[in-house]
């Protein structure tokens, strides 16, 4: 035969590369054939790319087949010992560098790429594979192109730390790096701009986004649309996909965003509030694991028990404030809440506990504080939709005197946007949460 | 000159060789070829993708259906090309998908269905072979068209 067909061509590459696990996940629209692959393992679709991951920490050479990659299976506790791939049929989640192939003939050498990057970087890669991939022919010889075995790491470097901020974010830089020297950013199709390229083979289209260069990916796709280079269907897939990094409406403010090197968070996020009614001395810690709010506000993770140890010796125990959501919470905790300044998000939603006081600003002073904790009103699974706010034009002064926006500087709200030296409200995007309005010095919203 | 055929059949092995013959034909006969995958929609569905075939620079395309299990809805095709559509039986031995590549290469200008005859006698294969002949002396495109039992709208 001459021509392979995608099942055939999946199955070359796993034995080519010698993957040494292979997970398929049920939902996966394409049947991998077994007779070759003794250790493929057909599995569920939820917690099919944990077990990948697992298994590449333990050592294990992995490949996964999945139809989909969901939000939860994007958190990596450890670097991986050996190289992991991750091939999804559906627009995943970029927790990962992504490798975009669109067409089968393409397949073999992201393969190969994909087990360089992963395999230098100790991150999984994801392959997503474009539908027109999915039942393709490719010419034979392709399969078999230029694969080098990589040489793994050895043991010792691979690290069993748990994984911090700072380890995460210099392996996704290594990745980004390894990736960039390979693949070009962006391929212009053959016909040009008027044919669809994430569900067809040709066409103008991303080839590879990593988390790392999220923001510069997001500025060139914008650029790109801006020329007319992407059709409206994939305009509509890459604004999905990107839309957490507010891609379409909020390109205006992504330069101030990015001086500042502080992310966009959710309309409404509960950490606003709370930040501001805090004093200047105080340090939040927390155990919402929000990467974007963490970083914004500079919080400290640790969890309630971690705290009240902190608290005991810590010089200064009433400037410290903790942030938890209520459902973390036991009874069999409460002994831990006699430190005080601490805060549960209210996921249960409704005034049904009666255990703890409501949330106020004033009642976060330091010397106003009880042994009991304070219940704010709803968490960041249950932000309320209220009225949107507006702006008042007229009282909209700070770049006029020459300030920066304080709204926008402390709220890292979505919803707010710059436009002619003026503060605009989205009312789309906007919660009425009064983030904004608490902290405007001219009351303009 | 220009061809946008639609594929679809269940069964694998036998589509792969056909898709090998079809290729081997079309790009003997200098047509540029691009394939198109298409996503299956479950596993009970057919195996399906798209050929296109350049074979000349204007805009006109016919549109080709071949259907080689009797599984697709005939919309707006100016040739369908199925077991139904040709009169054939769908034999166990699924000898019915020769037959409707070789009524496929026959209704494709600048194309015979000569190599995959010749294909088939390579392989020895002989009751494919016997069944074929017996589809080919009793199949004319020219005749099909003219009667529109393989046409579904006017060209």
């Amino acid at each position: 035969m001459k021509y392979s067909n995608t099942i055939d061509t999946i199955s070359t590459i796993i034995d080519t590369h010698g993957f040494e696990s292979t997970f398929v996940s049920y939902n996966f629209p394409i049947r991998i054939a077994t007779a070759n692959n003794p250790n493929l393992r057909s599995t569920t679709d939820i917690g099919v790319v944990q077990q990948g991951i697992a298994s590449a920490i333990g050592g294990n050479k992995s490949i996964v087949f999945t139809e989909q990659l969901h939000a939860h299976d994007a958190t990596l506790k450890r670097l991986t010992r050996s190289f992991c791939v991750i091939i999804t049929t559906s627009a995943p989640p970029i927790a990962f560098p992504t490798i975009f192939t669109r067409q089968l003939s393409d397949l073999p050498e992201d393969v190969n790429t994909a087990v360089l990057v992963s395999s230098k970087s100790l991150i999984p890669v994801v392959i997503y594979l474009g539908s027109t991939a999915l039942f393709d022919y490719t010419n034979e010889g392709a399969t078999s192109s230029s694969h080098e075995r990589v040489s793994l790491p050895p043991w010792e470097k691979a690290l069993d730390k748990p994984v911090t901020q700072a380890t995460l974010s210099d392996a996704q830089a290594l990745a980004h790096k390894t990736l960039s020297s390979i693949l070009p950013k962006w391929v212009d199709g053959i016909l040009g701009s008027n044919v669809i390229s994430h569900s067809s083979s040709e066409g103008s289209f991303v080839r590879f986004i990593t988390p790392h260069s999220l923001l510069d990916t997001c500025q060139l796709i914008n650029d790109k649309i801006s020329a007319g280079r992407v059709i409206d269907k994939d305009e509509e897939y890459l604004s999905a996909l990107l839309y957490p990094f507010a891609l379409r409406q909020r390109m205006t403010t992504f330069h101030l965003k990015n001086n500042n090197n502080k992310p966009y968070l959710c309309p409404g996020c509960p950490f606003v509030e709370i930040s501001q009614s805090v004093g200047e001395n105080d340090s939040i810690y927390t155990n919402v694991n929000c990467p974007e709010a963490i970083q914004f506000f500079k919080l400290n993770p640790v969890n309630l028990r971690e705290f009240s140890s902190l608290g005991t010796t810590s010089k200064n125990p009433s400037s410290m404030i903790f942030v938890d959501h209520l459902h973390n919470y036991s009874t069999a905790d409460k002994h831990l809440l006699s430190s005080g300044g601490i805060i549960f998000l209210n996921t249960v939603g409704g005034d049904t506990n009666k255990t703890f006081k409501a949330f106020s600003p004033s009642a976060l002073k330091s010397n106003k504080r009880q042994t009991s904790a304070l219940l704010f009103p709803y968490s960041c699974h249950s932000i309320p939709n209220n009225k949107a706010k507006k702006v008042l034009p007229k009282k909209c002064k700070c770049t006029a005197n020459g300030e920066e926006p304080t709204c926008i500087i402390n709220t890292g709200c979505p919803a707010l946007v710059l436009q002619d030296g003026k503060v605009t409200i989205f009312p789309d995007i906007c919660v009425g949460c009064s983030g904004c309005k608490i902290s405007c010095p001219y009351g303009a919203i | 000159m220009n061809y946008k055929i639609d594929i679809y059949g269940f069964n694998q092995a036998l589509l792969d060789e056909c898709f090998n013959i079809l290729i081997e034909e079309v790009t003997a006969s200098n047509y540029r070829v691009t394939t198109y995958g298409h996503m299956p929609h479950g596993f009970a569905s057919p195996y399906s993708l798209a050929l296109l075939l350049h074979g000349s620079s204007n805009d006109n395309t016919t549109n080709v259906l071949l259907d080689f299990d009797n599984s697709a809805k005939d919309h707006n095709y100016d040739i369908v090309l199925s077991p139904k559509a040709l009169a054939l039986d769908i034999e166990t031995h699924q000898n019915h998908y020769w037959c409707v590549l070789s009524a496929l290469l026959q209704s494709l200008h600048d194309t015979s269905s000569a190599f995959l005859t010749g294909y088939l006698l390579d392989k020895g294969r002989s009751s494919e072979l016997e069944y074929i002949k017996k589809f080919n002396s009793s199949f004319n495109v020219t005749m099909a068209l003219q009667q529109g039992t393989i046409a579904t709208r006017d060209n």
